[in-house]
């Protein structure tokens, strides 16, 4: 009676059926990150799109995963908020890959703002994790194991996300100077702090006057657009070392998820997680 | 269970496993009111010795559950009956403190408030800060993901843990963190209540002290009104670091007992507190000011020292003890609901509490809509633990019904194991019985929590007879 409603319409439910009468399938967003490329026969799934709610006084929104992060923005900056996500590709796919862009020094990463999933399994039933509520120790935590699972652990048909607030300034600086991150360790907790290609960038977030502030304390420094993102799009090798015990429990984790290798063959290929 | 069985065990590991009474005793119990009978409790003090009394378990098919400061709500770390309890608060070095990258290795046996003491030269600290940090440990926080007033902004536990190392129930070593595995093994075991391994050593996240705090004290005339401005507060996109709520009976008896100035005469009080760099707190604490004047505000404090903000602080932390003046004994609950839902869900919470002729007192979270209400009882009166289960049973299902979720930051443990079908369908509960058995196949690590039984075919293996469960 109070189980959380699963009842997401037609298409999740065609999804389903197609899910547990296949024997191979490829999800797929945008196929911004190139990983999930399609080179044979297997069917290529794609999550519905759509926002499903947004209440931007509970700082929550739910859509549908296959919504590309743009049209969500949208919704987004016309009620002042944002999500933590960079601006492209789906809802879903960013999820998947845990994909935080620029914001990786932050504490408020992605893992931390999916609040809710809702994934279709391998044999076609939807399993849900999570809980529309931003605090949450309710059972074991599926939502962290979701995100970043590249699709192998089943289609995520549904994310709940927190948003947040638009500051009131958001300024980003850049220094190519090798002491440059001494420098910025003098700041109170900017919102970004990342060294691309040898330069230092940070962006400084929050009261003007406090930006105004904080950039005063920086020698060095310049004022500088939002760096671009184009080293995330590199190609991401799966297949990075990691202790046995660690390869044993994923592999252990796929086998629990998808018995049948039915989720992206290629990618689980690649980890060595077929079974 | 058979004596002569256990001290025949406890001697194979050398003295290591204690098996007198009081020890045992001291074991089977947490912050919960329930109680288990272990076989043993042992003390290791490395990571080597943590192994070796999972090895140990393991070959003898008896289960083992790790044991912090037991400071616990839900019976997560009451053993099973014939268990071996694994015991790390001998494991309590802070190994190192990186104050470059704002991070520290520390063993799950430190208390929480004591990382905050010992990185405080560095302008650092630990942001998880639950009511029992001075005596709770950073492993325990670890394997309940939890939470405290000023997670508010920064997050609960798993924001700020980056790697951990970890002695899985097979007895084999690993680290996860976010690099060497594809998926989020860090992000999965935090909050897996004991059930996944044991943390033996920790990397956590260190946060800067933030150069500006106001704390400010409100009060209001109703519970409503004070639930309806915390909601106004974080729809204007304010997000304080801490935004408490207490009602009156739990502001006198706090005020009793601490002084901390609170207003006597409000329905609810309010405690939010704005943290950061000057103008952004100046700035916050004006609009907050004016939006609870708004929702009728009657009275508005804002502590001027840093000897003022503590004992505001340990007011709200220490209302537990508080109680004690009030009622021998009480149950605290945990729930969370969507915060537009909080005047309503509280409103039902008294009702309650009034059906069962219980005392009913709430300090809480609100800002992340996380309930606390306190059921007062003195449960030598004949019938009241009746009373106290029915109340509470009730306050989880409202809760629910409201769109909420079963455990903000206590867990579920024994406690609400029941309950889980009540949020969770079967299948949603398979998936993270899949989860437990990929790190724990023959279910031995802290068997028979969380998951309601039947929901998995795991945690059936190797039970010594006699098992409470």
């Amino acid at each position: 009676m109070f189980k959380q409603a699963v009842n997401f319409g037609g298409a999740v439910e065609d999804l389903q059926t197609k899910i547990a009468s296949s024997d191979s399938i490829n999800i797929v967003g945008t196929n911004s990150t190139g990983v999930a490329s399609n080179e044979n026969e297997d069917e290529e799934l794609k999550a519905p799109a759509g926002i499903i709610s947004y209440e931007p006084d509970e700082l929550m929104i739910s859509v549908f995963a296959g919504t590309e992060i743009r049209e969500v923005n949208v919704e987004l900056q016309a009620a002042q908020q944002r999500i933590v996500i960079p601006d492209w590709g789906t809802i879903g796919g960013a999820v998947a890959t845990r994909r935080n862009g620029l914001r990786e020094t932050h504490h408020q990463t992605l893992p931390n703002n999916v609040l809710r999933c809702t994934v279709i399994a391998a044999d076609g039933s939807l399993y849900q994790a999570g809980g529309q509520v931003v605090k949450n120790v309710s059972g074991f935590d599926l939502v962290k194991l979701l995100v970043g699972s590249w699709g192998l652990l089943g289609l995520i048909v549904e994310v709940t996300m927190r948003t947040e607030p638009l500051p009131q300034v958001s300024q980003w600086v850049k220094s190519a100077h090798p002491q440059a991150r001494e420098q910025a360790s003098k700041l109170y907790r900017p919102a970004v702090e990342t060294l691309i290609e040898g330069v230092t960038y940070l962006l400084l977030e929050g009261h003007q006057n406090d930006v105004e502030q904080q950039i005063s304390l920086l020698k060095g420094f310049v004022l500088c657009e939002m760096p671009s993102l184009g080293h995330q799009y590199q190609y991401q090798n799966l297949n990075f070392l990691s202790q046995e015990p660690v390869r044993s429990i994923e592999r252990g984790i796929r086998k629990q998820f998808d018995p049948t290798n039915k989720f992206n063959k290629k990618i689980a290929a690649q980890r060595n997680l077929l079974t | 269970m058979n004596f002569r069985w256990s001290v025949d065990y406890c001697k194979e590991m050398s003295g290591a496993v204690h098996i007198n009474t009081a020890e045992l005793f001291l074991a089977g119990q947490d912050g919960s009111n329930m109680m288990g009978s272990p076989l043993g409790v042992c003390y290791p003090t490395t990571t080597a010795e943590v192994q070796d009394a999972v090895r140990w378990a393991r070959s003898k098919g008896v289960p083992f559950i790790a044991r912090g400061a037991g400071t616990g709500l839900a019976g997560g770390a009451i053993p099973e009956d014939g268990s071996l309890v694994i015991c790390l608060t001998k494991m309590n070095k802070i190994r190192s403190i990186d104050a470059n990258r704002r991070t520290a290795w520390v063993e799950p046996g430190v208390l929480n408030a004591d990382l905050s003491r010992q990185t405080s030269r560095e302008g650092l600290h630990f942001a998880p800060d639950p009511s029992s940090q001075q005596s709770c440990t950073i492993g325990g926080n670890v394997a309940n993901n939890s939470g405290g007033p000023h997670c508010l902004s920064e997050g609960v536990t798993s924001a700020h843990i980056l790697s951990l190392e970890v002695v899985l129930p097979s007895g084999e070593t690993c680290t996860f963190d976010a690099e060497t595995s594809l998926f989020d093994l860090r992000g999965a075991f935090i909050g897996s209540e004991g059930m996944f391994g044991i943390a033996t050593a920790i990397e956590v996240r260190l946060i800067q002290n933030p150069p500006h705090v106001a704390t400010m004290v409100v009060g209001f005339a109703s519970v409503h009104d004070g639930a309806l401005a915390v909601s106004a507060i974080i729809a204007h996109g304010i997000i304080p670091s801490a935004l408490e709520m207490m009602d009156a009976p739990i502001t006198r008896a706090v005020e009793e007992y601490v002084h901390a100035g609170f207003p006597l005469d409000a329905a609810a009080t309010l405690i939010v507190e704005i943290d950061g760099l000057e103008y952004s707190v100046i700035d916050g604490s004006r609009q907050i000011r004016e939006i609870v004047s708004l929702f009728g505000a009657t009275s508005f404090q804002v502590a001027e020292t840093a000897v003022e903000r503590a004992r505001i602080w340990k007011g709200r932390k220490t209302a537990f003890g508080a109680i004690a003046r009030i009622q021998p004994n009480y149950y605290l609950h945990d729930t969370v609901v969507p915060r537009k839902k909080l005047a309503e869900v509280l409103s039902q919470v008294t009702s309650i509490a009034t059906q069962e002729q219980l005392q009913v007192m709430n300090v809480f979270h609100a800002g992340d809509g996380n309930l606390h209400p306190i059921l007062m009882f003195d449960k030598r009166v004949a019938g009241v633990m009746d009373r106290v289960h029915r109340a509470g049973a009730e306050i989880v299902r409202v809760s629910l019904e409201a769109g909420g979720v079963l455990s903000g930051e206590h867990g579920i443990g024994l406690e609400k194991r029941d309950f889980m079908r009540w949020m969770f369908t079967e299948n949603d509960l398979l998936f993270q019985q899949k989860l437990r058995s990929a790190f724990d196949p023959d279910g031995i690590s802290n068997p028979h929590k969380v998951l309601p039984r039947g929901s998995g075919c795991t945690d059936t293996a190797s039970i010594p007879p006699g098992s409470w469960i």
